[in-house]
């Protein structure tokens, strides 16, 4: 008897651990395709050989300019110069038209949040891994998981579910106030969310 | 094998499913997402992501002016603060009054009676049918609730040519008390401003300094060392906290301390009588003046004699001396007597006021004089334009409506259904701040004329009428087609004159009008933040003037007592505007850093009397009606008084389904001379 409301018991408790662990996550976000393909790889490598600010700029007066525009793309791919299909498309589609990629940014914070490149980069001379890890060596651009109730992308979601696929990058609430902690810089709710 | 599942173990499943899901993320995730959730809705508008970007313009929310940095994302003012100090909240948050619940961009019909929708969208052509279907032989007036604009230069030519037409500037506005000045210094009271920069000691008659009265140079001087506060006022304010000396006189007694001051000045320290020879009534004032001794005073007031001879020679001991009859942001003016007795402090000090040039207007030409609403006869009003599209100002609206005929018809100009203007039958839309350049001219107590410019950040909204595009719509004439021409011209009158400097913004340097090329260059320093102050002027040998302008007798009289005097009061950022940052409600309503509207303060004491308690309702009333309010008890209010606060009602904060009611302020009459700043009333404990 007493094995029979073990088993029930833990029938229940156990199911219940595997929907909030394992269902819940496929159910509550859904993976958003970028409209094209990039090769970070390929940018980074010896035969082209940029460098992360090459396209991710800073501007003069030393705001961060985040994805590049068309423009900067335009000035190497007017016309197709490699043998993939997404080029092509990425020219004809885009360059040719004239009309600004809508990328899905990864590490887009909420509206709540501040956050300063300059004073990261060009001041505590982070470098990009710390926060984006190898994101600048990553052939294709993964699906964006996007959380369908908050919209946010996973990448910069609390700690708790973002951990289970998604391991790139270390720009969580908690990510910031390790960091900050580990490196004993001043922080305070107002530092982040003006 | 046959398993056979009971309730039980049904029951057994549930606990270790519940048990389960709390060791997973699920709840925990889904409350936090779906909150996430409830503020992304499609119809909630965001900030654009953009370019940030920072913007100067001046804020115009009221007369003081102050500097602003504006905060952009894509161009849209994200945050204001302010450039040279900190700002009001209303300064603060007034990026979001262009997006308030109360704007309205088209023209609109108020229906005042009990109805479910009271705003019907009516055309502009509707709205000047409305006016034209009266005689032209009707009385009409303009009602400016933020006189001195070139706008109201507009307005006062317009009812210049007018067969029958009044100019009002609205009763309640700081520095109306000036106009009392006018007859003792017999100048303009457009040239009549507070002596505050060369003060030693300021004597304030319930002007509430430290909560935004005046200019910025009134506070600032506050914060200098060398500088005495005497406070006299019933109520224990920000201001007389801060005060060197706080003198509680009783409400309507204001009056009474000022003379009993000349009483001290003229018998004990032998100071004024110079002054006072060359008054015409000396022989009146002498005598009025000899009859309040501290003694007699005390008896009337509830100060201290000793307090009130301390008091003078305190002043005695720090001259210059400026004394303000200072005026509430909801209560108004002390009213003429108390004003004379006040004012003429200052011309025995020989100090305290001081001549300034009036700002120069945007065209030549006659221009109606400036009346008070008291001196209108009643119901004699056909035609009411209210223009209420540079702020708001705070009046008992009964005090305008005995003004009005039967069948009058009321149009207000705002960018708000909300306010005065939410008690006109037709509302025309106007833009509002941000939305579109508009002028703060001299504040009215300031020693030397000043003017700068608001520039517009946002885009102007569709719909809007311009205020000089409505003048000419019904019927009056001017050379400018818009509110911007107006104002260009009135900048360019400026730099013609040649005088003065203008402050810019970014180095803090001082440049000439000389140095400044053109009217245009002048004008894009102003619109960039900058401000043209005047030179100061050689001050005219005084003149004959009178001390009590006629009003002896009434001076004589000892002040009526109520059994409960209901005192209105409030802070110019909770009137100056028709509408507010539904975030501002969290002063009042949340944080209750401020006294919500409504509330009722009251001494502990006088509650016991009254058998009202703390936090409860009680109805409130007057000869003019009664309303429903919360009591606050305070030991810091005198007792036997009802400070009675003033704020946003729902619609001016925004608050959805906000219904129009009775106002706290239409509680209070207005005294044959237009003041309304105590009123008799009852309390009783509700239901």
């Amino acid at each position: 008897m007493k094995l029979r409301a073990l088993l029930t018991f833990a029938t229940g408790f156990l199911g219940a651990l595997a929907l909030g662990w394992i269902a819940l996550p496929h159910v509550l976000y859904r993976s958003v395709e970028q409209p094209v393909q990039f090769s970070h790889k390929v940018h980074t490598s010896e035969a082209v050989g940029f460098g992360c600010a090459d396209c991710h700029a800073f501007s003069e007066d030393g705001r961060f300019a985040g994805i590049p525009p068309l423009e900067a793309c335009a000035g190497c791919h007017e016309e197709a110069i490699g043998k993939t299909a997404e080029e092509r498309r990425f020219v004809a589609e885009f360059v040719k038209k004239d009309r600004e990629v809508p990328w899905l940014v990864y590490s887009r914070q909420p509206e709540n949040v501040y956050f300063s490149h300059a004073a990261h980069v060009n001041l505590a001379k982070i470098a990009c891994e710390r926060c984006h890890a190898e994101h600048g060596k990553s052939e294709r651009l993964r699906p964006l998981e996007q959380n369908r109730l908050s919209t946010y992308s996973r990448d910069v979601e609390g700690p708790v579910l973002a951990r289970n696929r998604v391991r790139p990058a270390g720009m969580k609430m908690t990510d910031c106030s390790g960091c900050h902690h580990q490196r004993g810089v001043r922080e305070s709710c107002l530092t982040c969310h003006k | 094998m046959k398993i056979n599942v009971t309730r039980r173990d049904v029951f057994r499943v549930a606990a270790g499913t519940a048990a389960g899901v709390m060791l997973t993320p699920a709840p925990w995730k889904l409350v936090d997402d779906l909150a996430i959730w409830t503020q992304n809705w499609s119809w909630i508008p965001v900030p654009s992501n953009g370019p940030v970007t920072t913007a100067s313009t001046v804020c115009s929310l009221c007369p003081a002016g102050c500097g602003l940095e504006a905060r952009c994302v894509s161009g849209i003012p994200v945050s204001l603060k302010g450039r040279e100090h900190p700002i009001c909240p209303l300064g603060q948050t007034g990026h979001h009054l262009p997006f308030h619940p109360a704007r309205i961009t088209c023209p609109v019909h108020v229906d005042h009676g009990p109805v479910r929708n009271p705003l019907r969208k009516v055309s502009l052509e509707q709205v000047l049918n409305a006016f034209r279907k009266k005689s032209e032989s009707d009385v009409v007036a303009v009602l400016d609730t933020r006189p001195g604009r070139s706008m109201s230069a507009a307005w006062r030519r317009f009812i210049a040519g007018q067969p029958r037409g009044i100019y009002l500037p609205s009763p309640n506005r700081e520095g109306a008390s000036l106009a009392t000045a006018e007859s003792l210094l017999a100048a303009p009271p457009e040239t009549i401003g507070y002596d505050t920069p060369n003060a030693r000691t300021i004597v304030s008659f319930g002007a509430p300094l430290a909560e935004g009265w005046g200019a910025s140079p009134v506070v600032n001087r506050l914060l200098d060392d060398d500088v005495r506060l005497i406070q006299i006022e019933p109520v224990w304010s920000r201001t007389a906290e801060l005060a060197d000396t706080w003198l509680p006189a009783r409400p309507g007694t204001e009056a009474v301390v000022a003379l009993a001051i000349a009483n001290v000045l003229l018998a004990e320290l032998r100071i004024g009588g110079e002054t006072l020879a060359a008054a015409s009534d000396r022989a009146a004032y002498e005598s009025l003046v000899a009859r309040f001794t501290p003694e007699v005073a005390a008896g009337i007031t509830g100060l201290r004699a000793r307090d009130i001879s301390n008091a003078a020679r305190t002043i005695a001991a720090n001259l210059p001396a400026v004394v303000i009859a200072g005026e509430d942001p909801a209560g108004g003016r002390l009213g003429t007597e108390s004003e004379t007795a006040i004012l003429g402090l200052n011309l025995l000090l020989g100090s305290g006021l001081t001549h300034r040039r009036p700002l120069p207007e945007p065209f030549d030409g006659k221009l109606a004089p400036a009346l008070a609403l008291a001196t209108v006869p009643d119901r004699s009003i056909r035609r009411l334009i209210i223009d209420a599209s540079a702020g708001d100002s705070a009046m008992p609206w009964p005090a305008i409506v005995r003004k009005l005929a039967a069948d009058a018809v009321v149009i207000a100009l705002s960018p708000f259904a909300a306010g005065t203007a939410r008690r006109a039958d037709y509302i025309v839309p106007t833009l509002p701040f941000l939305e579109a350049v508009q002028e703060i001219g001299t504040a009215e107590t300031s020693p030397v004329a000043t003017f700068t410019l608001s520039a517009a950040i946002l885009p102007p909204a569709a719909g809007p009428i311009d205020p000089v595009a409505f003048l000419h719509a019904i019927g009056g004439s001017l050379e400018f087609s818009s509110l911007e021409e107006l104002i260009a011209a009135r900048t360019a009158r400026i730099h013609a004159a040649g005088r003065g400097s203008v402050i810019t913004f970014g180095d803090g340097s001082t440049k000439r009008i000389a140095e400044f090329e053109s009217a245009d260059a002048m004008r894009d320093a102003l619109l960039e933040g900058g401000r043209w102050i005047d030179d100061p002027i050689e001050q005219p040998a005084p003149r004959a003037f009178s001390l009590l302008n006629g009003s002896g007798p009434e001076l004589a009289r000892q002040p009526a007592q109520h059994a409960l005097t209901l005192m209105p009061r409030s802070t110019r950022d909770a009137t100056a505007s028709a509408a507010v940052s539904p975030v501002v409600s969290k002063l009042d309503q949340e944080s209750a850093l401020r006294r919500c509207g409504r509330t009722a303060a009251v001494n502990p004491e006088t509650a016991r009397k009254l058998g009202v308690r703390n936090g409860k309702k009680a109805r409130l009333s007057t000869a003019m009606g009664a309303i429903a309010v919360t009591i606050a008890t305070d030991a810091a209010v005198m007792p036997d008084v009802i400070e009675l606060c003033v704020g946003p009602d729902a619609i001016a904060r925004g608050e959805k389904g906000a219904r129009h009611s009775l106002n706290a302020l239409d509680l209070c009459p207005a005294a044959g001379d237009g003041v309304w700043r105590t009123t008799e009333a009852k309390l009783v404990v509700e239901g």
